[in-house]
Parts: structure tokens; sequence; C-alpha cells
């Protein structure tokens, strides 16, 4: 095979894929839903943790770090918010963000929006220093990668590039994933199900009496190991695709049930959208 | 536009599929046009017209319909960036993933060379949050690095409570939870303040009483009335009986002079033989 034909695959694979627009708009929608629930989950304790006066304001964090010699560990974490001390201004940065994630699916004219989104997320991520958790990567990189297709829904090569860069990057999520829980007793024995319901009091659901039978709680965690390593090879087989689909959306929601994370895995759920069988296209 | 045109590629990679077209040769199908034209583009390396590039990548009038009418996905042509612009995207794209799974498989217990890498891109890493802070992962933070959620669901994941002494009449040697919201069970503002719990727990597990005061000192200055403060761990169904006996993570007296707030850490008393079965 040429050199010019490899290349060229890799081309079509980045920069080829069709029917980008169709395919986005419901992930630009579900995305920026989330984002706007993120943003509101901050609203009630953004001056507590933020403010002037707040457990990790400016000033207490600066010094926190100073003592800790943690200086590197925030050096690049760079946000606004650490100039701002009012609860109100912080309240307005919630606002702004909100706003912006709710025009985000509707203006077709600029990517600007879906840009502002992401620095508005990163900077909140980014603020919340020791608070913060996976759900906020979820959010980054998938505006991240949306703010870069043609907002109007067009046929462009650049919503071929959003479309695979989520693609390949939910991939490897899932195979990280996979991977890492095998690297845990648990989810050998059979018990990873239970250690996801046990803390009860931090879930939204009590669900510890629902695994009192030992089949059901060791096929759940066996099955959930299962789907995180054999969705990603189902997802980019076009022949089982819709099972790898039917299977990673199951398995986010059913995680969301099962852990009250609903922010990380509603937004993989919703990402997951990008290997939607389109009936009969071939392209992986 | 001759440029442009000459950036067409075949989208439809069950129809791009076909015989190889060998360098030089000119593509006599509709299928292998597309791919002599990169080569041309390629080889020749024209610019791009002038003048913006057309927004929909469709070529031909009239509608534009990717399905065929039994939903058979037609050949459509999407037009890419030129060649350079390729080739960088196609850098971009490779370091951009190395980095992330260097970072994402940075789990369990990080080698050399994945610290190196990590640490050597930390600011486009961590300025863009494309790699989760030590410690976000799950509630407890793991000295090896940074534990993916599932990844060592072992039990490990506590609930974390903060609770005070002093300042309820009649209760004064009454332990108590904080008397702040703290929002519903499995939301997002619970969790963070289990985390942010969890760290002040492992800075008392390992001893580190000044950076855990440090953290709680704007807490005691908002409550004046407080006179104990300590941060304690919930049992659940995957703790033991030697887990669910051990003290407190972090229990510290308040002392107070004007404005100044000084903590003292009480020790974590040792298991004696006789709690452990």
């Amino acid at each position: 095979m040429s050199e010019q034909q490899t290349r060229s695959a890799w081309d079509r694979f980045w920069f080829g894929e069709v029917g980008t627009g169709l395919t986005l708009r419901p992930l630009r929608i579900g995305m920026a839903v989330m984002a706007i629930a993120y943003f509101a989950s901050h609203w009630a304790d953004v001056g507590r943790w933020f403010s002037g006066t707040g457990v990790l304001g400016s000033e207490a964090l600066g010094q926190f770090l100073l003592e800790a010699q943690l200086g590197e560990a925030v050096r690049w974490r760079l946000s606004p918010l650490y100039w701002i001390e009012s609860t109100w201004i912080l309240r307005g940065y919630l606002v702004v963000g909100m706003l912006l994630a709710a025009a985000w699916p509707w203006v077709r004219i600029t990517r600007a929006v879906g840009v502002a989104l992401w620095l508005m997320v990163v900077g909140m991520a980014n603020r919340a220093f020791m608070i913060s958790g996976l759900e906020e990567l979820v959010l980054v990189w998938g505006i991240a990668y949306l703010a870069i297709a043609p907002p109007d829904g067009s046929e462009h090569w650049t919503g071929s590039l959003a479309l695979r860069l989520i693609q390949v990057h939910l991939t490897l999520w899932l195979v990280v994933t996979g991977l890492t829980m095998l690297s845990a007793e648990a989810w050998w024995e059979g018990t990873g199900a239970m250690a996801l319901v046990a803390p009860a009091e931090d879930r939204r659901f009590d669900l510890v009496d629902s695994f009192s039978g030992t089949i059901l709680l060791e096929g759940t965690t066996h099955a959930v190991v299962l789907v995180a390593l054999v969705a990603p090879v189902l997802l980019w087989l076009p022949a089982v695709r819709a099972l790898g689909f039917g299977l990673a959306t199951f398995w986010s929601l059913g995680l969301a049930l099962l852990t009250s994370q609903f922010t990380l895995f509603v937004g993989l759920a919703v990402l997951l959208w990008a290997f939607r069988p389109r009936g009969g296209s071939t392209s992986a | 536009m001759k440029s442009v045109v000459g950036k067409k590629f075949r989208a439809d990679r069950s129809k791009a599929a076909g015989p190889p077209v060998e360098p030089g040769q000119s593509g006599s199908s509709p299928i292998s046009a597309p791919v002599s034209s990169v080569s041309q583009t390629e080889v020749g390396a024209q610019p791009p017209a002038s003048g913006p590039e057309p927004r929909s990548a469709f070529r031909g009038t009239g509608p534009v319909d990717v399905r065929g009418p039994v939903g058979v996905a037609r050949p459509v042509e999407v037009a890419g960036p030129n060649l350079s612009v390729r080739r960088w995207l196609g850098g971009a794209i490779c370091l951009h993933f190395l980095l992330i799974a260097a970072g994402y498989l940075a789990v369990v217990r990080p080698s050399s060379l994945q610290t190196r890498l990590v640490d050597g891109f930390a600011a486009y890493l961590r300025v863009m949050h494309w790699v989760p802070e030590p410690g976000a992962a799950d509630a407890e933070a793991p000295a090896e690095g940074v534990a993916f959620f599932l990844a060592r669901g072992a039990g490990l994941e506590r609930s974390y409570r903060l609770q005070f002494q002093g300042g309820t009449e009649g209760q004064e040697m009454q332990w108590y939870d904080a008397p702040y919201d703290i929002g519903s069970p499995g939301s997002e503002r619970r969790r963070r303040h289990s985390r942010f719990w969890a760290a002040i727990a492992e800075l008392g597990l390992s001893d580190q009483n000044a950076l855990a005061a440090r953290l709680l000192s704007p807490i005691a200055q908002a409550y004046p009335e407080v006179k104990r403060v300590r941060i304690i761990r919930l049992p659940n169904l995957m703790t033991n009986v030697v887990q669910d006996a051990e003290s407190p993570p972090y229990t510290a007296s308040i002392v107070r002079q004007g404005d100044s707030i000084r903590f003292v850490r009480e020790p974590i008393p040792r298991l004696g033989s006789a709690a452990i079965p």
C-alpha cells in the first residue's frame, strides 16, 4: 500500500465523515443541559467555597498551598475566579455560564458561544481545586470538541474532526476504566457493584438491599467490567455497532443510577450519541 | 477553485475501498478520482484558493441528501484542510491523545516515564483541565496517584462528615453534624463537601496537622461557638468491624484568643488488642 493511500485513509477517518451535523446536534443540546446543571450545582455554595471569606478563598487557599508546598500542583490551574471575592460576582459568573449554555445549541452563526462556554467551564473546574471530580473532565472535553464543529450543522471537515475526537476520547475513557477496574480485587470477586452502592448516605437511591441476591450482585459486577472492556471494540465494528452502542449507553445510565454520579455518567451517555448507528452507513 | 476541488476526497469509506490507485495513475472511476486528486494537491502543494472556504462541504447543486432511498449513504465529498494543516493536525491529535492516555493510565502506580510525560506537559493538561487532579476521583486520595472512579472501588469510597462540639445549649459534650446545608444525598454539592473533608482526613492521618487546621480555619471563624471539631468516616456494608471501630481520622480542640484561632490536635487512640476479634 502506498504512502499516499495510507495517508488518505487517515485523512478520511479524521476529516471525511458525513452527516456530522445531524449527529452532533443532540450532543450539543445534551452537553448544554449538563453544563447548566453543573453551573447550577455551584449556586448555593459558591460563596462558601470561593468568596473572600470562603473555605477555599484565594487568600486561604494560597496560604495552604504555600505551607503544603503544593504550588506546582496548581501552577497551571488557571482561572479568573481566583481574583473574585464577591459572592454576587461569583454568582454572576454562574449566570453567564448558564446563559451561554442555553444559547449554545441555538446560536448557529458563530463558534464563539461554544468556545466561551468551554472557557467558563474550564475556569470553574480549575477554580474548584480539591473539590472537583471527574464530571468536570467529561464536560470540558465534550464541550471542547463540540465547539470545533460548525455551529450551523453544515457539512465541514471540522464537524468530522469533532465527531472523531469525541469517539476516540470516549473509547479511551472506556478502555482505561475497564483496565483499571481489573486492578481492584472487588471487580474480580464479584463485590464491585456493592462497593458502588454501599455509601448509601451519599447516594440518591439506597440500592443496598437490591443486591442481597448473590447472582444479581456478582452478575452486575461482572457485567460492569465486561461492558467497559468489550464495548470499545463493538463500537468500532459496523456490524455490531448497534449492540455496542446499546450496551455502553445502558452501562452509563446504570452506573449513574448506582453511583448517583449523574453529571458524569449521563454526560458520557450523551457523548455516546456520537456512536449512534446510522442506518446503512458503513463508516465506522 | 481548482485547488479546492483537488482537496476533496471520498467520505464513504466503503466506496473508497476500491482497487488501489498507483501514484501518478489517473483514476478513471468516480471512486478513485478524488484519491488521485488528493495526491495531486499534496504533490503540487497548491495554496488554497483565495477567499473564504465555503462553509458547506457538499458540492454540486440542488438539495443534498446523504442517505439513499433505502438509507444507504451515498458517496459525499467533504472538503478537508490543505496538506500542511492536515499534517499539523495529525501530529497534534496524536500528541493530544498520547498525553491524555498517559494522564489517565497513571492511576494505579505511574511509572517515572508517565510522570515525566504528564509533568512535562502540565501546562497543556492542567490549563485545559484534560486530566483530573490528584484525589479527584474518589473520596480517599491515594498516595500513589489519581484513582479513576470505578478503578479501585474496593470499598474505598467512604462517606465523610464534619462534626462540631460545643455551642449547643444543654448538649455541650454532644457531637453534631456541621449545621449547614451540604446538599441532598447523591448531589454534586454533597460530593464536593465529602472530597474536601476527605482531604482534611488524609492530612490528619498523615499528621500534617497544621495543614488540616489551615483548611478548617475559615469554618471555625464562621462558627465562633464551636469548641471541638472532627472529621468522621461513616461505616457502610463494605467496611469491616476493625474499620468501623477506627477513631475519627481528625479531631481537634479549638483555642480562641481574640481574633486568632489555634487548633490543638487530639491524638488518635491506638486500637487495643481487645478491639481485634
